[in-house]
């Protein structure tokens, strides 16, 4: 079963101590690595269970990047508890591209970089072709690609990994319009299905409140 | 332990293909593509030829053989090191985007490294049984080539983890792991022999790496004798162990590289 259980989180960037320093600055003042520590989340708690499509909202720097990454795994915390059972995606656009390379072969590098076999992309591959509208561009360098075509493509490699939880940081913004009606409808079979939980980052409330099921205010 | 072996394995597709991708890469857009691949290490040994048989007139092939036993292992291990050493600072925007574990970073820099170097060392052989037309010798102890490239690969594996573990919070280690390799080098015995160094200096000598490996390749091509197994499986041993102190490091740090980076 698929769930996020998060109890009194908290996580800091102790703003010197993280900051890389250099060997000097360790002689000189060695203490000073110690101070100034910045809490970017703190005392947080939520639990969600398989179908929750959740929206958070927050004001800038409130920690809602850092509650995503935190989730995917990227940053460790500091205090409290996270349980995370189900496989995690964080859909983050061309994340890996090798610009010198064609569309084709930067699948199979998101794809094994996303921890999928070789031969389960072999039989995406089509699909996320199909999906990302590249037509014979998938066999141009990445670097070939406009900005709408790179995210097109990073697009449909994410959707097609079939993740437990997806987690999505204002990415909306994607293609041209038809293109931004098809990932909407994506999303939409994914809430209808009710087998994934979704978290959604947005400024637009009023999307949110539309799409989601529960909402978090990050303060 | 178990659990970092499992998550490599579940990466290993990545490895591979993004160590391909890296070695496509290297080459692309250049004239003679794929032929670099070989271009590459004829000419270094060429550079080398012209040196010492050419300029400073040592004459000898032997010399040149035994020289460049040293140098391409060596080649390896640097290339190796210094690309590993800033694989995971280099990636910190993908490092910020996605999980993965990142000791897959510096083994990707040696992946591809190890690939150029087996290229290379194969055209050195190469080279070598074209010249026994002419006499030269290539006995049975190469056999023993395969083993001694084991041990330098897992050596290189172990002190390249640590190092790109550091780098992440001490930029200086990338500059002093520039200068400590040249000095490395140079007290090794790679452009000269080990019978060069006084009988006092040479039990310090020994605990130097680099003195047991270049020494085992030349036991196995030139000398055609067996190389030092014991003084192998020691470093293979200290290797591993170093690989394992480096597993660990980035397998507990990791989630603090993002908040660095």
């Amino acid at each position: 079963m698929v769930h996020i259980k998060i109890k009194n989180l908290g996580l800091k960037f102790s703003l010197e101590k993280t900051k890389r320093s250099t060997i000097k600055e360790l002689l000189i003042s060695p203490k000073k690595r110690f101070d100034n520590t910045f809490w970017a989340l703190r005392n947080f708690n939520m639990d969600l269970k398989q179908g929750d499509v959740v929206g958070i909202t927050g004001p800038n720097g409130a920690g809602k990047s850092t509650l995503l990454r935190t989730i995917a795994g990227i940053y460790s915390h500091d205090e409290g508890t996270i349980d995370v059972k189900g496989k995690v995606s964080l859909l983050s656009i061309n994340a890996g591209f090798e610009q010198e390379l064609s569309g084709i072969e930067n699948i199979f590098i998101v794809g094994t970089l996303n921890g999928l076999t070789e031969s389960r992309i072999r039989k995406l591959v089509p699909r996320i072709i199909e999906f990302s509208e590249l037509g014979d561009f998938i066999y141009q360098p990445v670097r070939m690609y406009s900005s709408g075509m790179a995210a097109r493509l990073g697009f449909a490699i994410a959707i097609h990994i079939n993740s437990d939880i997806i987690l999505i940081d204002e990415v909306m913004a994607v293609g041209d319009k038809e293109f931004k009606a098809k990932c909407k409808k994506v999303l939409d079979d994914f809430i209808i299905s009710k087998k994934k939980i979704i978290i959604i980052v947005s400024h637009e409330v009023e999307y949110l409140s539309k799409l989601c099921n529960k909402s978090i205010e990050i303060k | 332990m178990y659990n970092i072996f499992r998550e490599l394995h579940k990466y290993r597709h990545y490895i591979s293909h993004e160590t391909r991708a890296i070695l496509k890469v290297r080459h692309k857009r250049t004239f003679f593509g794929y032929l670099w691949w070989m271009l590459d290490p004829l000419i270094f040994m060429l550079i080398y030829y012209i040196l010492v048989v050419v300029i400073m007139q040592r004459g000898d092939n032997d010399y040149l053989v035994f020289v460049f036993l040293a140098l391409l292992p060596w080649r390896w291990f640097t290339s190796s090191v210094n690309e590993g050493v800033v694989s995971i600072k280099n990636r910190s925007k993908l490092i910020k985007q996605i999980y993965f574990p990142k000791v897959v970073l510096p083994i990707i820099s040696i992946a591809s490294n190890t690939v150029s170097f087996i290229i290379a060392f194969g055209l050195l052989i190469l080279l070598l049984l074209i010249l026994t037309i002419t006499g030269f010798k290539i006995g049975l102890a190469v056999l023993f080539l395969p083993f001694i490239i084991i041990v330098q690969l897992l050596f290189t594996i172990g002190i390249t983890i640590i190092l790109s573990h550091l780098n992440v919070f001490y930029a200086d280690v990338e500059n002093l792991v520039k200068y400590l390799l040249r000095i490395w080098f140079f007290l090794s015995p790679g452009i000269y022999s080990i019978t060069m160094i006084p009988d006092k200096y040479l039990p310090i000598f020994r605990l130097n790496p680099f003195t047991l490996l270049f020494e085992s390749y030349r036991d196995s091509v030139i000398r055609n004798i067996i190389p030092n197994l014991s003084g192998l499986l020691i470093l293979g041993i200290i290797s591993i162990i170093l690989i394992g102190i480096g597993l660990n490091l980035v397998h507990k740090n990791q989630g603090i590289y993002a908040k660095v980076l």
